[in-house]
């Protein structure tokens, strides 16, 4: 506990000038910049979830794909068979979409850990894959918004008609995931500094302890899956009008295989770790997919060489090296402090439940 | 349904399974021993395949039908060579971290060799028909069935035969069996736990190798065909149990004939039903039929 409040004192300056410097893109950067920028905080938001399970709770969940491509799937659907064409009212939906898939998949998934539960959410992705590629096709779905030029798109109070993707971005869109992002984050941080998120840590580090001082196990985990799968669609479906396509092999497990690797490359002990991650691997992807064809030997060295000599993550590693310039560090167990933690919460009254 | 059709689906489902059990039993042998899901896995499939077909791209099988054997040893071996390079290397230091780091460095090096393939054999596929051509088909009640299946549906039955012969009677597969039941008192008494490893390792590559030369004459080797396999091998090794060998036949013969019945009835969605069902055993025995 005294290591995360330190750790969130430190945060601040640094999360100010992040935010401004974000905020200052759209007005000095080129192109391919903003792009770059505006999928690493959409990834950002899916690696932040990723982590929920990974780093908070454990779980490996090899099937996020799926949660982000029912998102995505969503807004291409209800705006092409549906004519919805308010992309507030469609993020919504995906909201509640992948909310309901998260559930169902939860369902059957949390009852199990570690190798069973990643195998487990592999293969319900790829029933979910399976079915979406029978049903819409193999070739996927063109996303009318914002592009149409029959109707009118509206994104809040804005309304666009045959705009041009990146005009689009620059002109509002831009700051509307800027928004998603910050609101992501802070949810987030909300969400694993309070008794739910404790207990998740605690369920991590031991789970008969945790079922002993009386932590509703399973309803802990569902509720980390279901989350963490909502915001995961949120992101596909904020993904979509970016893009403008929708297709099944956004839900290949290579795909939630990258997922899982946001976390890793950032460091799943840290709480931006996933975001580090997400920004560093979309520039890298980016980088290494106008350079060369052979883009999965070079993802493929990427991950040996990060697994072999970053063991704990990018943000990991820095924070190594910091301290042992700067502080001496005491380390603790975290399973003791987050134990003790949760017992002083529980026996001093303070938990309302 | 006539009898006719009854001999060809159980065919078909006896070669699929012994496609499967060639792969799944690599894996569920790497699994139990060093309690490792090896996703590179898939590679030394496509490498033996890639350089089965080849050889036999410039074979006269006509001439020399003792030719023949040529091809699944080249395959074999360059799966041996490649996973021996790998093992020693890249994939001993992780032996002891957390599975997801594990998963994260195999699917590295699939990535790796999938594209090592394209680079030393090109995007084009690359069919060795030859020796499905040379067999010829014969006639089984009434109906032809092509002599190369059944000689992969007997290479299937002889790997697990020899497999099993190996673990249970050889004095080097009863270490291999200490060292996966109990890797700590294996190694107080004294086994060369690092031997054991590479052992096993090659051995289960080298299956892998073999399989996918021997498979690619009725096919061919493609990019992408790692990956293909390795999904289906999952399936099997879900269905059977992480880390039995026992687990991985029956869970080949299972996922044989689900396959069958599936393309036969509804091909349309195959696939899903091979899932569901993977899904709904898990649900029910979360170990698989077989796991520990």
């Amino acid at each position: 506990m005294n290591m995360m409040l330190k750790e969130s004192r430190g945060y601040w300056g640094f999360l100010i000038a992040a935010i401004a410097i974000l905020a200052s893109i759209p007005f000095h950067s080129p192109d391919y910049l903003l792009i770059i920028v505006s999928y690493g905080m959409i990834y950002s938001i899916v690696g932040l979830s990723v982590n929920l399970l990974l780093g908070y709770g454990g779980l490996v969940s090899f099937g996020h794909a799926a949660f982000f491509t029912v998102g995505a799937y969503t807004v291409a659907l209800l705006s092409l068979r549906l004519g919805i064409y308010s992309i507030d009212l469609l993020i919504i939906a995906s909201m509640i979409t992948s909310l309901l898939t998260a559930l169902a998949v939860g369902i059957l998934c949390i009852r199990h850990t570690r190798i069973y539960f990643m195998i487990l959410t592999f293969a319900l992705a790829e029933v979910i894959h399976a079915i979406i590629h029978r049903i819409f096709g193999a070739a996927g779905l063109a996303v009318p918004v914002p592009v149409s030029r029959i109707k009118e798109s509206t994104l809040l109070w804005f309304t666009f008609q045959g705009v041009n993707r990146l005009e689009f971005l620059r002109s509002i869109y831009y700051y509307y995931l800027l928004a998603w992002f910050i609101a992501s984050v802070v949810i987030y941080w909300i969400l694993v500094n309070s008794p739910v998120g404790k207990s998740l840590q605690a369920i991590r580090d031991n789970e008969e302890r945790a079922l002993s001082v009386g932590i509703p196990v399973n309803r802990v985990r569902l509720f980390a899956f279901i989350v963490s799968g909502m915001f995961t669609g949120i992101a596909g479906a904020l993904w979509t009008p970016l893009t403008g396509l929708v297709d099944p092999h956004m839900i290949h497990w290579d795909i939630s295989g990258e997922y899982v690797f946001y976390a890793l490359l950032g460091g799943v002990n840290s709480f931006i770790g996933p975001i580090v991650g997400a920004f560093i691997l979309t520039s890298l992807k980016d980088l290494i997919l106008s350079a060369t064809t052979y883009w999965r030997f070079f993802l493929g060295a990427t991950f040996v060489i990060f697994v072999l000599g970053f063991p704990s993550g990018v943000v990991g590693e820095v924070k190594k090296l910091l301290g042992k310039y700067f502080t001496p560090t005491i380390t603790m167990s975290s399973q003791i402090t987050t134990l003790n933690y949760l017992r002083n919460i529980l026996l001093g009254g303070k938990l309302h439940e | 349904m006539s009898s006719d059709l009854i001999v060809l689906y159980l065919l078909n489902m006896l070669f699929y399974a012994s496609m499967l059990f060639m792969i799944s039993s690599g894996l569920n042998l790497i699994y139990g021993v060093m309690r490792i899901l090896n996703i590179a896995h898939g590679a030394f499939y496509a490498f033996g395949a890639y350089a089965g077909a080849w050889v036999v791209s410039f074979m006269l099988v006509d001439y020399y039908p003792l030719l023949f054997l040529v091809f699944p040893l080249v395959g074999t071996l360059a799966a041996v060579i490649v996973s021996s390079m790998l093992e020693s290397t890249l994939i001993n230091p992780v032996y002891r971290r957390r599975e997801e780091y594990q998963l994260l460095l195999t699917f590295g090096i699939l990535l790796i060799l999938e594209d090592s393939l394209k680079a030393i054999w090109g995007s084009t596929p690359l069919s060795a028909v030859e020796p499905f051509r040379v067999l010829g088909s014969i006639e089984i009640t009434r109906i032809t069935y092509p002599v190369y299946n059944l000689v992969i549906i007997l290479a299937g039955f002889i790997t697990a035969l020899t497999l099993w012969i190996y673990i249970t009677k050889t004095k080097t597969g009863v270490v291999m069996r200490a060292v996966a039941s109990d890797y700590e008192m294996a190694l107080a008494l004294g086994v060369n736990i690092r031997k054991v490893y590479m052992q096993t390792f090659i051995i289960a590559s080298a299956i892998a190798g073999f399989a996918g030369a021997i498979i690619v004459p009725t096919s061919a080797a493609v990019l992408g065909m790692s990956i293909e396999i390795l999904i289906l091998a999952f399936v099997v090794i879900v269905i059977g149990g992480l880390g039995s060998i026992k687990g991985a036949f029956l869970g080949s013969l299972l996922v044989g004939l689900t396959r069958v019945i599936g393309v036969t009835y509804f091909p349309k969605i195959e696939l899903v039903i091979l899932y569901a069902v993977a899904a709904i055993i898990l649900i029910i025995r979360p170990r698989g039929l077989f796991g520990k």
